[in-house]
């Protein structure tokens, strides 16, 4: 599962919409044989059109006004991103998870495309799941197990994405050793060692793969040996 | 009233969908883990006693206790209902407390009604309820006010006393009002007051809630509503009356112990502290409320577990805990098997196919990278259960299961190829699983393939994952290891030698039935009952002295464990034969009705009885496969009166399914022993 593209912008339509004529044509009166009945056009007097033209204006609108409009952009960038950037690694130092997946989630709305601002949410949401929120008391972030696979399955989808749309070796590799930490948590190795071995094939400088994937290689083959 | 075999008494006053349950004690205290209402008796009648809880005779969970001195006493009944204005996720809960005196003469009685956000231990403090520390109540008019907002109301005869440790702000120990109930009666006679509690503060006028927490209403509903969730489950008749109310109190536990989340239901652990969902207790309890009868509840947790699937297949609830892939796969079956439901087989195939492809990925992943045990599920660190870090045999046993399951599923969902796939694929698990074994050479079966661990999955082997048949000689070593260790109970112990487990040692049991050693699974039960609180729920854990610390009862995995185990000694369709009777309890016979019983083979009525001193006859309507009844200990069967009917070896009769039932003769046993 992959959310790659989900977060593409509309595609612009294929130009205005094709001219009709105002008017059809009568249709052509039957030669030789008579038929039963030849239907004319209808005329109506001009009271009639206005009123129907009149008719139709308020059917418009009623339609646009029911309409929804579009969702109104509340991440708009009325902070400077530097400064949502800024916000969002104070939470963190904090430990204020909620208040850095919110700076993290009004960043990535910036940029969808962006690749680190993906890694960013992803990780904002893993860290929802996995610490406490402030509620004057310890207590875990999510109300149950439910709640805290869901956000750990978004962000699982999102470094997928995030893979998928790297444009450099760099974030590339960071969204695949976030998708192994996450899944090296989770208590899979046999999935953290994949996306391990992935990072190290592809790039030969990053000693953190290596060592994660001798550190799980070691612990499939003897579980019992110590942390 | 059932003995109180826990140091505190504690009982659970919840609803499905609610999203907290009310607490009833220790003492005569109830609570929403917000605030608390404590009564004392202050006449000066000397030494009082508080009686431990209890639900009523049919297992309504309406609540019951006493308190009394030489003067007075006073009853509480407390009962807990939906009420339209809070919603579904809450409750009403309203206590009616009762005074007569019993001494001599006439005198004053008094009785303070305290409030508090402090309750006393065991207790636990709810997920979304906030600290105690710095919360303020107060009175308004006869309502108390919680920082505010509605916690509870007292009758309109209490008197309020000011809060006069409001005016110190905060105190240390939670906030504290008092009212005061005060009645002078002649000996014989009466007073009642009331009082309520919504499971959330509330803004609602306190007018509006004191109307809906009527206790006529309040008790009225709660009785009602029970007794329609009881009425639309399997009905269970003995002539034990203990086991009787415990398979009551045990669905009671199971239903309650639902919320709502994502316009489903998902089953939780506890109604206190493990108000969470975990595919390893979840598992167990679609197992019983299929078994139950509640087949509606069954399903939609299983289907709740779908939300635990990662695109891999695999699916977990907690981390590091890899038989929830196993499990999950189980208990979809279980929730399409009792009775065969095809369209919902259908439906859950999907998951379960892709739950099996995760196993079979990890299988080929352990053999490719030649680890020291391939063919196997890779390391787990559960952090809970086996508390180690190895290739565990439950979760080998579970995905085992799994496999079994998904072709169950597809041969019910028509999928016959799939099903065929599934088979073939559970086979080879089991030849790896066998040969595991044999290479370890242990004297049962270890807690993980390296060796070291807590029994748990692996006390799961024989059933219910049966990835090894009930006559393997492992099976038998290992119950007798783990009820030996247990020390002169027929439960198994968990960690230290002090902590006796209350629904661990249930798999054994089940084993032992299979394994036609009725006697331990009749131990076990009775054991565990005897562990049990006054209304017949489990902590997880229990220290021999009957403590058990903040893991507070009725824990519902246990109560899983004792409807499948009371369900599978009158009617096992655990193999291909529907056996009757496991439980081997000659008393049984006296009487026993199974009613609306769910099976593989369809739902049926069993009955067992006693028609004559020497003749036994099991009904239990038509099946389509063959039937085989137990003769119960103690007795030995000299003839089969059911045509096509035939004595095996004077332990079992043997029959077709579609005659019905199965009757034959018996002579009793010099010693018990056949």
């Amino acid at each position: 599962m992959t959310a790659r593209g989900s977060d593409r912008g509309r595609r612009a339509g294929r130009g205005g919409a094709q001219r009709r004529p105002t008017h059809a044509a009568p249709p052509p009166a039957a030669q030789g044989i008579p038929g039963p009945s030849v239907r004319r056009p209808m005329r109506f007097p001009p009271w009639a059109v206005l009123l129907a033209a009149v008719a139709l204006a308020l059917i418009a609108w009623a339609i646009l006004r029911l309409k929804p409009s579009p969702p109104r952009d509340v991440y708009a960038p009325v902070v400077p991103l530097a400064a949502m950037a800024d916000s969002q690694r104070a939470a963190l130092a904090a430990q204020d998870w909620r208040g850095a997946l919110d700076w993290a989630a009004r960043l990535r709305a910036t940029q969808p495309g962006n690749v680190s601002l993906m890694i960013g949410l992803a990780t904002a949401w893993h860290n929802v799941a996995w610490g406490g929120l402030g509620f004057g008391r310890a207590r875990s972030a999510c109300r149950n197990s439910l709640e805290r696979f869901g956000l750990e399955q978004r962000s699982l989808a999102l470094l997928d994405s995030a893979a998928a749309l790297a444009g450099t070796r760099e974030d590339w590799a960071r969204a695949m050793m976030w998708q192994a930490k996450t899944y090296e948590l989770e208590g899979f190795p046999i999935e953290a060692l994949a996306h391990y071995l992935t990072v190290a094939a592809r790039d030969s400088a990053s000693v953190e793969a290596r060592q994660r994937v001798r550190y799980i290689a070691a612990r499939l083959r003897d579980p019992l040996l110590p942390n | 009233m059932f003995r109180e075999s826990y140091v505190h008494s504690i009982a659970a006053l919840g609803y499905p969908g609610a999203r907290r349950a009310f607490q009833v004690g220790p003492g005569a205290v109830v609570s929403n883990g917000e605030v608390a209402l404590a009564w004392d008796l202050g006449s000066g009648g000397g030494a009082v006693t508080v009686s431990p809880v209890y639900f009523e005779r049919d297992g309504v969970p309406v609540a019951h206790w006493t308190v009394a001195d030489s003067l007075h006493l006073v009853t509480f009944e407390a009962a807990a209902a939906p009420a339209r204005a809070l919603g579904d996720t809450a409750l009403m809960l309203s206590v009616r407390v009762e005074v007569t005196r019993r001494a001599p003469g006439s005198g004053p009685c008094e009785i303070l009604a305290r409030l508090s956000t402090r309750q006393p231990d065991p207790h636990h403090l709810p997920w979304d309820a906030p600290a105690p520390a710095g919360r303020r109540l107060a009175w308004s008019g006869r309502a108390v006010l919680l920082d505010g907002l509605v916690a509870a109301g007292v009758d309109g005869a209490a008197a309020p006393e000011p809060g006069a440790q409001e005016a110190s702000g905060a105190p240390p120990h939670g906030a504290l009002l008092t009212a005061r109930c005060v009645a002078r009666l002649a000996t014989g006679e009466r007073r009642a007051w009331t009082f309520w509690m919504p499971l959330y503060r509330s803004g609602l006028p306190p007018q509006s809630l004191a109307g809906a927490a009527a206790h006529a209403r309040v008790a009225g509903d709660s009785r009602r509503l029970w007794r329609g969730w009881l009425g639309r489950a399997t009905r269970l008749e003995t002539p034990d009356t203990l086991a009787n109310a415990a398979w009551r109190a045990a669905l009671v536990t199971l239903i309650q112990c639902h919320e709502r989340d994502g316009g489903r239901w998902v089953p939780i652990g506890n109604p206190f502290q493990y108000r969470d969902v975990w595919l390893r207790d979840g598992a167990r309890v679609v197992r019983a409320l299929a078994v139950g009868g509640l087949a509606e509840l069954a399903l939609d947790d299983a289907r709740t577990f779908t939300r635990f699937q990662l695109p891999s297949g695999a699916l977990l609830s907690q981390r590091g805990q890899l038989d929830g892939t196993g499990q999950a796969l189980w208990a979809m079956d279980q929730a399409t098997a009792l009775p065969p439901a095809p369209d919902a087989a259908r439906e859950l195939l999907r998951f379960a196919v892709s739950g099996r492809h995760w196993i079979e990925a990890q299988r080929t992943a352990t053999r490719e990278l030649k680890l020291p045990w391939a063919g196997l599920l890779p390391f787990g660190d559960p952090r809970d259960a086996e508390l180690v870090r190895a290739q565990l045999v439950g979760n080998d046993a579970w995905a085992i299961a799994g496999e079994a399951a998904v072709a169950s599923l597809a041969a019910r969902a028509g999928e016959q190829a799939l099903a065929r796939e599934a088979l073939a694929a559970h086979a080879d698990y089991r030849a790896a699983f066998l040969a595991a074994l044999a290479r370890i050479r242990h004297a049962d079966i270890p807690p993980s393939w390296q060796g070291p661990g807590r029994d748990w999955g692996n006390a799961a082997v024989g059933y219910p994952t049966r990835a090894l048949p009930a006559d393997d000689p492992r099976l038998a070593a290992l119950a007798r290891r783990m009820t030996a260790e247990a020390g002169g109970t027929g439960l198994v112990r968990y960690g230290p030698r002090d902590s006796l487990h209350t629904y661990l040692g249930a798999d054994l049991a089940q084993w032992a039935l299979l394994a036609g050693r009725p006697e331990i699974a009749r131990r076990w039960l009775g054991d565990l009952l005897s562990h049990s609180s006054s209304t017949l729920g489990q902590a997880e854990i229990v220290h021999r002295d009957g403590g058990f610390g903040a893991n507070m009862p009725p824990h519902s995995t246990a109560a899983a464990v004792i409807v499948d185990v009371l369900r599978n000694m009158v009617a096992s369709d655990t193999r291909d034969t529907l056996e009757l009777a496991l439980g081997g309890a000659a008393e049984w016979w006296n009487g026993t009705r199974l009613l609306g019983a769910p099976t593989r083979f369809g739902t049926l009525d069993v009955t067992l009885e006693r028609p004559a001193d020497d003749v036994l006859r099991a009904r239990f309507g038509t099946v389509r496969v063959p039937v085989r009844v137990r003769v119960p200990d103690g007795m030995r069967a000299t003839a089969a009166l059911t045509e096509g009917a035939r004595v095996v070896d004077g332990v079992w009769v043997e029959g077709a399914g579609e005659r019905g039932e199965i009757a034959f003769r018996v002579v009793p046993v010099a010693g018990g022993r056949r």
